[in-house]
C-alpha cells in the first residue's frame, strides 16, 4: 500500500520517527541528535523507574511501525483489578514519541502468565528493558 | 428523610460523572481541567465511602487524602484496588491544591499564595498572574510522559469507581 509519492506507509512511519526521535546533543543543548525508538523507550524506562520504586519488572511492547513506545511495567504501585487500562502520552522534547504505560500489579503479571488476563491488541510482542 | 445511603450514592454517581469528564479532558490534552476534576473524583469518592459508613460526609475538601491513607494502612482493606505511594502524594497534591485549602493555608498564616486549581493567582514575588494550565506544577508532570503521575491517577480512579460497590457495600 503507498501514497501518492510511492511511499509505502511503513516507510513513512519510520521517516517520520526518525525524525522525531531527536535528543539535545550534551555539550550544546539547542542540537539535536538522533536517538532509536528503542533508545527512547530505554530513557522512558529509566524514568520511570526514578520516579517509581516499586516497579519490578518493565517490558517494551514492540510497535512494529515505530510510532509509539509503550512500555508494561509491573509495579506494586499499580492497584490489583485484573484490568488492562493503558494511558497514553503526547510527545515531548525528552519524549519524542506518542507513549503508553499499562501499570500492572505483581498479581495482575502472574495473572498474565496464566493467560487469565492478556495485554492489550498489539502489545504482545513483549522486551524486557 | 434522606439517609446516609442516599448521600452515599449520590457522591458516588457523581464521581463517576467527574472521572468521564476527567478522562476526556485528559484525552483532549487539557492538563489543568484534568487535574481539577480528579481532585473531585477522588474527593467525592471519599465523601461517598464516609455516607456508606454511616458517617456525615466531611465538609472538608481534603478528605481523600486521608482515606487512602487509612485503607493503605489496613491489612487486608481495599487499599489493594487503589494504589500506591505515589498514588497518594498524587491524590495530596491534588488536594492542597484545591482553591479553599489554598485560602485556609494563607488566613491560618501557615504558606503564602501557592499554585491552585482552577483559578488564576497573584505571585507576590514576581507581581505577575499565574494560572494552573501553565504554573501548577502537577499539571505539568500530568503532561509528562517520563513522569507518569496521570497513569497512576487514572488507573486508580477507574478501579476506585468500577469495584466501589464490592468494597463499600
Amino acid at each position: 500500500m503507498s501514497d501518492v509519492r510511492g511511499w509505502t506507509f511503513s516507510q513513512l512511519d519510520r521517516a517520520r520517527a526518525q525524525r522525531y526521535c531527536l535528543v539535545p546533543n550534551v555539550t550544546t543543548p539547542q542540537v539535536l541528535e538522533p536517538r532509536s525508538y528503542r533508545q527512547v523507550a530505554e530513557s522512558l524506562a529509566a524514568a520511570h523507574r526514578r520516579v517509581d520504586s516499586g516497579i519490578l519488572k518493565v517490558f517494551l511492547a514492540v510497535d512494529p511501525l515505530e510510532r509509539e513506545v509503550r512500555l508494561v511495567e509491573v509495579t506494586t504501585e499499580a492497584p490489583t483489578t485484573m484490568e488492562v487500562l493503558p494511558v497514553r502520552f503526547r510527545p515531548t522534547r525528552e519524549v519524542p514519541l506518542p507513549s503508553a504505560v499499562l501499570l500492572l500489579s505483581p498479581e495482575e503479571w502472574a495473572a498474565r502468565e496464566r493467560r487469565e488476563i492478556d495485554v492489550p491488541d498489539g502489545w504482545e510482542h513483549l522486551e524486557e528493558l | 428523610m434522606a439517609t446516609d445511603r442516599d448521600w452515599g450514592d449520590a457522591f458516588f454517581a457523581q464521581a463517576a460523572d467527574d472521572l468521564v469528564a476527567a478522562q476526556a479532558a485528559y484525552d483532549a490534552g487539557v492538563a489543568s481541567s484534568f487535574c481539577m476534576l480528579m481532585q473531585m473524583v477522588f474527593e467525592k469518592l471519599a465523601k461517598a465511602v464516609f455516607a456508606r459508613a454511616g458517617a456525615p460526609a466531611p465538609q472538608k475538601h481534603q478528605v481523600a487524602a486521608r482515606l487512602v491513607a487509612v485503607l493503605r494502612r489496613t491489612p487486608g482493606s481495599a487499599a489493594v484496588l487503589i494504589g500506591g505511594a505515589r498514588t497518594l502524594a498524587g491524590v495530596e497534591e491534588l488536594e492542597n491544591a484545591h482553591p479553599a485549602v489554598v485560602a485556609d493555608a494563607i488566613r491560618r498564616g501557615v504558606a503564602v499564595q501557592y499554585p491552585q486549581l482552577e483559578y488564576p493567582w497573584l505571585n507576590a514575588a514576581t507581581n505577575r498572574v499565574e494560572w494552573s494550565g501553565k504554573h501548577l506544577p502537577i499539571a505539568r508532570r500530568v503532561s509528562d510522559p517520563e513522569d507518569r503521575i496521570a497513569a497512576d491517577l487514572l488507573r486508580s480512579a477507574h478501579a476506585f469507581v468500577k469495584h466501589f460497590d464490592a468494597m463499600f457495600p
